[in-house]
């Protein structure tokens, strides 16, 4: 429920006129919410960022998904970032 | 980017919260709206919104046992140290977010951006919200269009929103 929360804020921060990506690690409800732009990743909730105390992981995925906002064209495109869940 | 498998995945997902919450009503934006960027993002002041339920250890917890959820948000400054934030929901497993609430609310990483130069600022506010909300109209009628007021008027460039 978390993704609807997203989508709809997304929403009402676009229709303001701000540029938005969000992350979903649930594609099937962001397909449905209707949004901007958003990166998916294969990662549990909770760790749309990545794992805790990595920050090298964390700052990679912030920026592949900062560089989607330039990337991204078309209205409602939803990327998928090249990231694997390999917690050791 | 719908599927079959995605397809098959929300109809079960939608059940779901039928069976599991009273009054649950999946909302979705209408239309997708779509601001384009306008500025390099070496010029961009940066805000973060996030549904993890993210909020400063001296605010209250959202309301996590009302069964109507809670559209309340809570407003962190861009230079909150992280061991001073929290992140409570009970709907997903929080212990990577306590132990480091970069995971879910990535304010160290967006600093760092600003020192190497990839985003020009980060946002004076950023904002926290408990994403648990089963009738999504009360986010979109309420907090939502109140929120994307204050990030705009603090001059916010680009949002980047993340789920629990």
């Amino acid at each position: 429920m978390c993704h609807q929360s997203v989508g709809l804020l997304q929403g009402a921060i676009e229709h303001r006129g701000i540029p938005s990506i969000s992350i979903t690690v649930r594609p099937e409800i962001t397909a449905h919410a209707n949004v901007s732009r958003a990166c998916y990743v294969r990662f549990p909730t909770g760790n749309p960022i990545g794992e805790p105390n990595k920050p090298e992981q964390q700052r990679i995925i912030l920026t592949g998904v900062l560089e989607q906002l330039i990337e991204i064209k078309e209205p409602g495109t939803i990327v998928e970032l090249p990231f694997r869940w390999r917690r050791m | 980017m719908p599927t079959p498998d995605l397809e098959e995945r929300f109809r079960r997902w939608l059940k779901l919260i039928a069976e599991m919450h009273d009054g649950a009503n999946f909302t979705a934006n209408e239309s997708i709206a779509w601001t384009p960027l306008r500025k390099p993002l070496a010029e961009c002041s940066v805000a973060l919104v996030s549904t993890a339920g993210v909020h400063l250890k001296s605010q209250p917890a959202h309301d996590l046992l009302n069964p109507h959820g809670d559209a309340s948000f809570r407003e962190i400054p861009g230079d909150t140290q992280t061991r001073n934030l929290a992140v409570d929901h009970i709907h997903y497993d929080t212990t990577d977010a306590n132990k480091d609430p970069n995971c879910v609310f990535p304010l160290d990483r967006l600093r760092e951006l600003v020192s190497i130069g990839m985003i020009g600022a980060i946002a004076p506010m950023h904002y926290g919200f408990m994403g648990f909300i089963p009738d999504g109209r009360l986010l979109r009628d309420t907090t939502a269009p109140l929120v994307a007021e204050r990030l705009l008027a603090q001059g916010t460039d680009v949002v980047v929103l993340t789920p629990g």
